[in-house]
């Protein structure tokens, strides 16, 4: 999908925070009923996942894709339906995670079945000429939310809502299931805008302690790394009877390499202060000759939303996340 | 002399893991590999344990022997014959569909998460009726190899109807949808022998009617 055609900035866009969980640029997020579970050997957990589209928010529809990894015993597995597995990160293809435990990002994948075709995790099956956001959701996996100004001025508003409940037998020691929830907006102005993403998910580990996943924020705005190469793995995939899957927005993130201090243009309408090393990037107007600058989006952390102009002296720092 | 034994008990067995006696003796090295395995990690090709002991084909009879040993268990009998069947496309010959079936009746009765389970869950017998809209076959691979058995499979199948033991899902999505259907293990035996027999299988979301079902099941079936 091409870049979003207008330009949010932090200062517009902020969940409220005044909900009991984290915030992210978009909304505030809440894990009701996350609690363990376990039986015999088996474990997982249980989560009602709430996003609540914050005051900025502009969006007939906002989705939820949550991404999946599991572990069995230390090795990655894929649970379900084969289709998952062609859908998963591949072992060549993984970054690393963590330097101390050298986990990677393998087998992270879009979490849903293989008979589906739409990644929004509370669709079911779809109906010929589906859209990502026509596809009938079903109150037993969550809904879809919304926040815009209807008719007449007044706001409409719905949270969007993620009901899941993971499980894995004979797990009862080195062994997890982690997972990634992003919101995104399906339709409405700011379609294609991802509002932030959260962890949830369980782990046991090698003496069989069996533990949740703190409920934390991964991303202000775009979705993980590993996210995003799952979305794409999706895109590129098919369901289990061999149809198209249907693609989810994805952002060409780019990374700061090093510290820099952004062009000063003669108009106003971007930010100045320093980018450090490590900032998430979405390049939207890209630096080519003769040009004095491009201009990027940061995408995650306390400035996502800003416009950024890179001077072409720097414009070598911007480098692929994934590189 | 006693030295000479000793080797030889120790050596056979060795010597056996890769080749097939004249006399067509079971390989003791695979089905004791076989006994303590998981079902994913022994039978699923791109499976370190699996690819090991298919070993690209050159113990497709062993495999075979194991599975129609009748002095193996079932559960050893039941990982052969689904390790033959994920690679040849097919049985052994030497092995009839009801004997077959006799394997897939032992994996389903094992399929609950109880101590003996085989690393089996309900995503291998696949959503049965549920997506019947999506035009999804209900069966995954697991299942889909029991239907090809046809109708001598039944009768393996027919003591399981009986059976209210549940049947868990294991996944996250997966466990999601597969453990809201709350499927017993007669749920599960219903509708592949409903399939077998080419009945119509719809899904029933009350369990207290499809209990009904299968006991009208029962019935035809001459009990």
């Amino acid at each position: 999908l091409p870049p979003p055609d207008f330009d949010l900035q932090a200062s517009h866009l902020k969940g409220g925070g005044g909900g009991s969980g984290p915030s992210t640029f978009g909304g505030d997020w809440e894990a009701k009923n996350y609690s363990l579970q376990s039986s015999g050997n088996s474990r997982g957990a249980n989560i009602e996942l709430h996003f609540n589209p914050g005051s900025g928010v502009d969006a007939t529809q906002i989705g939820l894709i949550q991404t999946a990894k599991a572990i069995n015993n230390g090795k990655v597995t894929y649970i379900g339906d084969p289709t998952r597995e062609t859908h998963g990160i591949k072992g060549a293809d993984a970054i690393e995670l963590d330097s101390t435990t050298k986990e990677t990002d393998e087998g992270t994948h879009i979490d849903q079945l293989g008979q589906f075709a739409n990644p929004l995790y509370a669709t079911g099956a779809t109906n010929p000429g589906d859209t990502l956001d026509t596809t009938a959701t079903n109150s037993q996996w969550g809904q879809h939310g919304w926040r815009y100004m209807g008719s007449g001025g007044k706001q409409e508003h719905q949270e969007a809502i993620l009901k899941d409940t993971p499980a894995q037998a004979n797990v009862a020691k080195d062994s997890s299931n982690i997972f990634e929830v992003a919101a995104v907006a399906l339709s409405g102005t700011q379609k294609g805008t991802f509002y932030g993403s959260v962890r949830w998910g369980w782990k046991t580990d090698a003496t069989g302690n069996h533990t949740q996943v703190p409920f934390e924020v991964v991303s202000q705005g775009v979705p993980s790394s590993s996210f995003l190469k799952a979305g794409e793995m999706w895109n590129k995939g098919k369901t289990s009877a061999g149809n198209n899957t249907i693609d989810m927005p994805l952002v060409d993130v780019k990374v700061a390499n090093d510290s820099f201090t952004p062009f000063e243009p003669a108009d106003a309408k971007v930010c100045y202060a320093p980018i450090v090393k490590g900032t998430r990037l979405q390049v939207i107007t890209p630096w080519r000759i003769p040009m004095q600058y491009g201009t990027v989006k940061i995408v995650d952390g306390p400035r996502t939303g800003d416009l950024v102009q890179v001077n072409y002296t720097d414009w070598n720092k911007i480098v692929d996340e994934r590189a | 002399m006693i030295r000479t034994l000793l080797l030889s008990l120790i050596l056979v067995p060795c010597c056996m893991s890769h080749t097939v006696s004249s006399a067509g003796q079971t390989d003791f090295d695979l089905a004791a590999q076989l006994a303590s395995a998981d079902y994913h990690a022994a039978v699923l090709p791109g499976q370190e344990l699996a690819d090991r002991l298919w070993a690209e084909g050159t113990r497709r009879e062993n495999f075979a022997l194991v599975c129609t040993d009748t002095a193996q268990s079932l559960r050893v009998r039941f990982l052969a014959l689904e390790s033959y069947q994920v690679r040849t496309g097919d049985r052994p010959a030497e092995m009839s569909a009801a004997a077959a079936a006799v394997c897939y009746a032992y994996a389903l009765a094992h399929t609950p998460w109880e101590d003996d389970n085989p690393g089996l869950s309900g995503n291998d017998w696949g959503f049965l009726a549920y997506l019947d809209a999506t035009g999804d076959t209900g069966a995954n691979g697991l299942g889909s190899r029991l239907l090809a058995l046809g109708v001598p499979a039944v009768a393996a199948l027919q003591p399981l109807l009986d059976d209210p033991r549940p049947v868990h899902y294991a996944g996250s999505k997966d466990a999601t949808v597969g453990n809201a259907c709350a499927y017993q293990v007669k749920d599960v035996a219903a509708f592949y022998v409903a399939r077998l027999l080419d009945l119509e299988v719809v899904y029933v979301e009350a369990r207290e009617k499809r209990d009904a079902v299968i006991g009208d099941l029962q019935r035809r079936l001459g009990r």
